[in-house]
């Protein structure tokens, strides 16, 4: 997925911050696999990946949000912001304790029968799992099958259903029906219900693995028809206002859900309810109560679900101020900002804070500056060869002090740099060469971190320019970035870099999702440089961080996310082929071997693999999950609740 | 008076249809963020754009797109495809780009809070600017005038964000250096209408601060205009004390020209003014949510609070001239 | 004893280009049920003097001299509360513009209400019973009614009327009447001026009438001054002023006058020159660059004395007074102020 980190609106004027790198911090580089030291993160800042022994039950939470989720649907929601929610309301068929890489069986009981050499995946759906009030009724593999065939409807637009299960038999023509009748959802042939409690997936070819991750997203969790069937009649749909929940908690809704908190558990006061959600108000905060027909582990749900009522409170702006709010105070956490830069360096460098209250968790994202590779001077045309424009791109990022870029966005604690894709936590990530990045003189160009200009220069002569710089009209560049702080930045410092190389830089900033939609997205429009894109991995696949981003068959002419167009016939093809490996061993090393050959082409500056830096109030347990890079609201509580 | 009245209201709906056509050549015209695409997320293919655009219904031509939307607004027909997009009206404000929500139940769920915001910061900027200009006006060019007037040009200098911040880090109960108002989005946290209250002081105060000054300042004027009029010293020959000359015969003249300012400031705020003040604090008001939907390319929302926006200030144009009226009666007959 | 005694009387104001001597050194006094007429031009200091008896010139910028004595009390002494008993209620004034001069957002009936609220404690029953009263005393007709009406919906003269009778509604000692119908059309003046005389003979209170146009006063006045550049510089009774008047200035007053009970003139003779700065006036006679009988004793500021030969014709001219018979006929038998036939 794109990445985002719905950004900070205003900048406080009273706190102007420097880039503040953290003196105290030591961090060790060394490669290892696993682990969070893989991301770079000093031990002090380590996030908890599971609750302390003496984790009570009780007490509300509350986390502070900048902006709102995308979608209360599970079906559409998009963004890892929305997990936060998704992970601790929903059951999905595959789900993600906190400290997993790899998905563990949730609503599925067991991990699911793959067969047929990867093209027949079963599953058994756990008996006794019950929807909230007013629903109130058991889950039956029905709702699974129904949950991702109403996901392509156009009333819950869902970008990973036709990314990822497009491979289920009858796809195709489920897509054609929704054409016809854009009311009630199709049918897909390749999912099969023989009962109740089994699910059965045929898939045309064996891309088993990328569908199974695939059912860790919200899409899998369970919709019931009877229920649904109404609001998905209208368009868009209205389920979101609806929805029903299988997870530890619900959004409090009509038939409201009041909370014992003596005893922790959850009673509807109105029986008499529709199940429209009154917790929900868009852009404003969502209230979490628990689920009155939630069981626990006895239906095998591994989340200890601790805390008795949550509340998310958005609009919180200004970064600084929100995050001293969440450390100065009392049962309060982040959620989809990072701390501003001062805070960072306040929480590192002074006593006002304990240490422990702020931890970084990797995000499975990278970020990159994408190099247009259709046109002069970073591709082909004004009579630069492809040869040449590979040089020049290489020029390019070996001239880039990519520490300098990462520093924008914080510091060290904000990720380390990047030298290939594939970030750490991802198979493949070793394979491709780790923290260090590809060896040898052929990924010369990406070995220094902090630039390296004589080496630019060498490119820069390969191409064709003998002075070492860029010469001609044809050194006259376009950038589209961020109107604020800190992608702003970070376009700044690299137009910077560029004209160090001859480039003269026209920096157009625009907002966040502009920049998007009307430039960087469209190949039409596209400028040479798009500064701010980069991409979070849907699931712990390499091909989530690979494929969309850099094949040239998902180069689409409106809502394009391969950024620098790069379209080399021998990497699609290798991704094409990839996707079907059911090997796991197999399927890093290919897949690192891709990542490799995609850093061979230049396309982009990779900076950074970011890591998502958390807050807490002192006296909440936090516990973070390494799926969305966000506290796990059903895992963390609080010390004296 | 009714004729006038009637007029008036007629004109109003005119302009809120003029208000709403231009909004829509606005976002249709300068570049925004293609709600359609927003909708479907980063990886969604063309065809699920032009479905999710058809749906919203984007692909109408604009002036059918408007014409719908008018119809919803202002009429219960079913017109121009109102019953499959949003349904129809009257007062049908169309739903959330973005959350499917109706806008009316959105802005009707924002504006209570910048109604408080408005209702505090009027009564504090009322007490005081007024006592601030009216003394001033009576003591010019002493050293109390001139430190009023200086004190009052900084606080219309200092921009509301900044002194926002400034006083949260004075006076917040968490981050404060002194612990005695409620901090950010401590609004969002209260439960009654008491402690709602008790969460925009410091609201009331920054949003009241700037705008008191300007009151004072231009009562001020207003007074030292009014002082040297006839019938004040006619008051004065007649053995009126000092006390009801200045209330009853100078504050009584000076105050129209404030009524008519007062009225064109709450209409304002009201509709959306208050945005920064409800961006540090995190005040959930219509002025932060239009920011948000115009940054998310949400043009139903963005319409529905212009147009609440616009109502409001015609409303209080209105309720201005009215008053104007009943206090100066030389206009009452035109 | 007169009712009120100005006693060299100096009222100057601090200005940033000066200071501007309004009032410099006049003294007059006022009998009980008697006509003052103060005569002069505009900017002579005949406004500020008055105003000044009434307090109404206190400023940061105003200072004054000089005794302003009533019923034996100087008021220039006198407390602001005192000063607030006396206005309305022992000496009253009404000003030139009646439009300007009442509050345009109150009531008419709720102004004279107000006036007299201040000094009586009556019931406002009362109060508005002696207003209609008063109302109907000035000529207004159906003044029950009027009583609820604004000053914009009364023509100028009724104004000027309602004023009078805000005025008068305490029955004080003393009327001044600051130019009471400069802004009023010639016909309703002579209404006006008639008013002002009958309720005079009603009331018994003297009256004080301020213009700049000696025909105002020709009726109705028993003593006049005549007022330049701050100064008295002739004051007499109505017939010593008109039959004898002893200062050129006044000539050339006279000699403006169209006089009706007169055959007619070539022309009306006028007063050449401009009044001068009462920032710097010129020393001694402040008349001296208009007149055209100066000579140089007129360097020394003339005394206000009698000097025509009544003890109370008082004027501030060194020509002798047989000089001054013969320069002041011109045209025959008219008299006005012009250069003496060489």
């Amino acid at each position: 997925m794109r990445l985002t980190r719905l950004r900070l609106v205003l900048p406080a004027l009273l706190l102007l911050a420097l880039a503040g790198v953290l003196s105290a911090c030591g961090s060790s580089s060394s490669s290892s696999s696993g682990g969070t030291e893989a991301a770079g993160i000093p031990s002090e800042f380590k996030a908890p990946t599971s609750a302390p022994d003496s984790a009570e039950k009780g007490g509300t939470l509350t986390q502070l949000n900048e902006g709102d989720i995308d979608y209360m649907d599970p079906g559409a929601a998009y963004y890892q912001v929305t997990y936060s929610v998704t992970l601790a309301t929903q059951r999905t068929l595959m789900g993600w304790p906190p400290n997993a890489t790899q998905p563990a069986p949730d609503l599925a009981d067991g991990q699911p029968q793959v067969t047929d050499g990867g093209k027949t995946i079963t599953f058994k759906i756990r008996p006794g799992v019950k929807y909230s009030p007013p629903v109130d009724r058991e889950v039956k593999s029905e709702d699974v099958k129904y949950a991702i065939e109403r996901s392509l409807l156009p009333g819950v637009p869902n970008g990973y259903t036709p990314a990822y299960l497009a491979d289920l038999e009858g796809f195709k023509q489920a897509e054609q029906a929704v054409k016809n009748n854009k009311t009630a959802a199709p049918d897909i042939s390749g999912i099969e219900t023989p009962d109740d409690q089994t699910l059965v997936l045929h898939l045309t070819r064996s891309s088993s693995i990328p569908v199974i991750q695939a059912l860790s997203l919200p899409v899998s969790a369970p919709v019931p028809e009877e229920y649904a069937k109404k609001y998905d009649a209208a368009s868009p749909s209205t389920y979101g206002q609806y929805v029903t929940f299988t997870g530890p908690y619900m959004v409090q809704n009509d038939c409201d859900v009041k909370v014992d908190t003596s005893n922790h558990t959850a009673e509807a006061q109105n029986s008499n309810c529709s199940g429209k959600l009154t917790g929900y108000k868009p852009g404003k905060s969502i209230d979490l109560v628990r689920n009155p027909n939630w069981t626990g582990d006895k239906e095998g749900d591994y989340r200890p679900a601790y805390l008795d009522q949550i509340q998310i409170q958005e609009g919180f702006s200004d970064p600084t101020s929100a995050s001293q709010k969440i450390l100065s105070g009392e049962d309060q956490v982040s959620g989809d900002f990072p701390p501003s830069k001062t805070v960072v360096q306040q929480v590192a460098t002074t006593s006002k804070y304990n240490k422990d209250q702020m931890v970084a968790v990797p995000s499975g994202g990278n970020r990159y500056i994408a190099l247009n590779m259709t046109k002069p001077p970073f591709g082909p045309g004004s009579g630069l060869s492809a040869e040449q424009a590979l040089n020049v791109r290489k020029a390019v990022i070996a001239n880039s002090d990519r520490t300098a870029l990462r520093n924008t966005r914080g510091g060290e604690l904000f990720g380390p740099v990047a030298t290939h894709f594939i970030p750490p936590l991802i198979p493949g990530f070793d394979e491709a060469g780790g923290l260090q990045g590809p060896q040898g003189s052929e990924f010369d160009f990406v070995q220094n971190p902090n630039g390296d200009a004589d080496l630019a220069k060498s490119y820069m002569e390969k191409a064709g320019f003998k002075s070492g710089k860029c010469e001609g009209s044809v050194c006259n560049v376009t950038m589209v970035g961020d109107d604020a702080p800190p992608g702003k930045d970070t376009a700044t410092v690299f137009q910077h870099q560029l004209e160090q190389l001859g480039f003269h830089v026209t920096f157009q900033p625009v907002a966040h999702d502009i920049m998007y939609t009307k430039f960087c997205s469209v190949p039409a429009n596209q400028p040479q440089v798009c500064p701010n894109v980069g991409w979070i991995k849907d699931f712990n696949d390499p091909q989530s961080i690979l494929q969309v981003p850099f094949s040239g068959d998902s180069i689409n002419p409106s809502n394009n996310s391969n950024w620098p167009q790069l379209d080399d016939p021998k990497i699609n093809k290798a991704i094409s082929d990839a996707v079907t490996i059911t090997d796991e061993n197999e399927r890093a090393k290919v897949w690192g071997g891709i990542d490799d050959q995609i850093t061979a082409q230049a396309p982009a500056v990779p900076w950074v693999w970011d890591n998502d830096v958390l807050v807490r109030s002192d006296d909440v347990n936090g516990v973070a999950n390494l799926f969305n890079g966000e506290w796990d609201l059903a895992y963390t509580s609080l010390s004296n609740p | 008076m009714l004729r006038y009245i009637v007029r008036r209201v007629l004109w109003g709906v005119v302009l809120l249809f003029l208000v709403s056509a231009v909004i829509f050549l606005i976002f249709y015209v300068f570049p925004n963020a293609d709600p359609a695409k927003l909708r479907a997320g980063r990886q969604a293919n063309p065809r699920l754009i032009s479905q999710i655009r058809e749906q919203l219904g984007l692909s109408d031509p604009i002036w059918e797109q408007f014409l719908r939307y008018m119809t919803q607004v202002f009429t219960p027909f079913d017109w121009f495809g109102a019953s499959q997009h949003g349904g129809t009206g009257p007062l049908n404000f169309g739903n959330s780009f973005q959350s499917n929500t109706p806008v009316k139940e959105i802005i009707l769920d924002r504006l209570p809070a910048t109604g408080l915001l408005v209702a505090g910061a009027v009564v504090f900027w009322l007490l005081m600017g007024l006592p601030v200009g009216i003394i001033s006006a009576i003591k010019r060019r002493s050293a109390l005038d001139r430190t009023t007037m200086v004190t009052s040009l900084a606080f219309i200098s200092a921009p509301v964000f900044w002194l926002g911040l400034v006083a949260l880090y004075l006076f917040a109960s968490d981050v404060g250096l002194i612990h005695i108002f409620p901090g950010i989005g401590s609004y969002l946290d209260a439960d009654t209408f008491l402690a709602k209250c008790w969460s925009l002081f410091l609201p009331w105060l920054v949003l009241a601060a700037a705008t008191a000054a300007i009151y004072a300042r231009y009562l001020r004027s207003s007074m030292i205009d009014v002082m040297s009029e006839d019938y004040i010293r006619t008051a004065r020959a007649k053995g009126v004390g000092e006390r009801t000359v200045i209330m009853r015969h100078e504050v009584r003249s000076a105050i129209t020209p404030i009524v008519t300012l007062l009225g064109l400031d709450i209409g304002l705020l009201l509709a959306g003014n208050a945005i920064l003040t409800e961006s540090v604090f995190n005040i959930p008001g219509v002025g932060r949510e239009i920011v948000v939907a115009i940054n998310r390319s949400d043009l139903p929302v963005i319409q529905g609070i212009v147009l609440f926006g616009a109502f409001f200030i015609v409303t209080f144009n209105l309720i201005v001239d009215i008053a104007y009226a009943y206090l100066d009666p030389r206009v009452r007959y035109q | 004893m007169s009712l009120l005694e100005i006693q060299d009387l100096k009222v100057h104001f601090e200005t940033d280009d000066g200071i501007v001597k309004a009032v410099d050194g006049a003294s007059f006094s006022v009998d009980e049920g008697q006509t003052l007429g103060i005569v002069g031009e505009s900017g002579c200091g005949k406004s500020v003097a008055n105003m000044t008896i009434l307090g109404l010139t206190q400023s940061p910028i105003t200072s004054i001299e000089g005794k302003i004595m009533f019923e034996g009390k100087n008021l220039l002494e006198a407390s602001p509360e005192e000063m607030q008993a006396i206005r309305g209620e022992e000496i009253a004034m009404i000003f030139q513009d009646p439009l300007t001069s009442l509050h345009p957002f109150y009531k008419v009936g709720s102004q004279l209400t107000e006036a007299i609220h201040v000094h009586r404690d009556v019931s406002k029953q009362d109060a508005r019973d002696r207003a209609i009263e008063l109302l109907e005393l000035v000529g207004i007709p159906d003044p029950a009614r009027r009583m609820r009406d604004y000053p914009h919906e009364f023509s100028g003269g009724m104004r000027q009327r309602v004023m009078i009778a805000m005025a008068l509604v305490n029955d004080p000692k003393i009327l001044i009447a600051d130019e009471p119908t400069t802004a009023l059309d010639v016909t309703i003046q002579a209404q006006i001026l008639r008013l002002i005389q009958s309720l005079q003979d009603r009331f018994g209170m003297a009256v004080v009438l301020i213009t700049h146009d000696l025909g105002v006063v020709a009726d109705t006045a028993n003593y006049i001054n005549v007022m330049y550049a701050g100064r008295i510089v002739e004051a007499g009774t109505l017939d010593e002023i008109f039959y004898d008047p002893q200062h050129p200035y006044t000539w050339g007053l006279l000699g403006s006058l169209a006089r009706p009970d007169r055959p007619r003139v070539k022309r009306l003779s006028q007063i050449h020159g401009q009044p001068p700065s009462l920032l710097a006036p010129p020393q001694g006679c402040h008349f001296r660059p208009r007149c055209p009988h100066e000579f140089d004793k007129c360097k020394q500021t003339p005394s206000l004395d009698p000097r025509s030969g009544t003890p109370a014709h008082l004027d501030r001219c060194w020509l002798p007074p047989e000089k001054k018979r013969t320069l002041r006929v011109i045209q025959g038998d008219q008299i006005g102020l012009e250069a003496p036939a060489a």
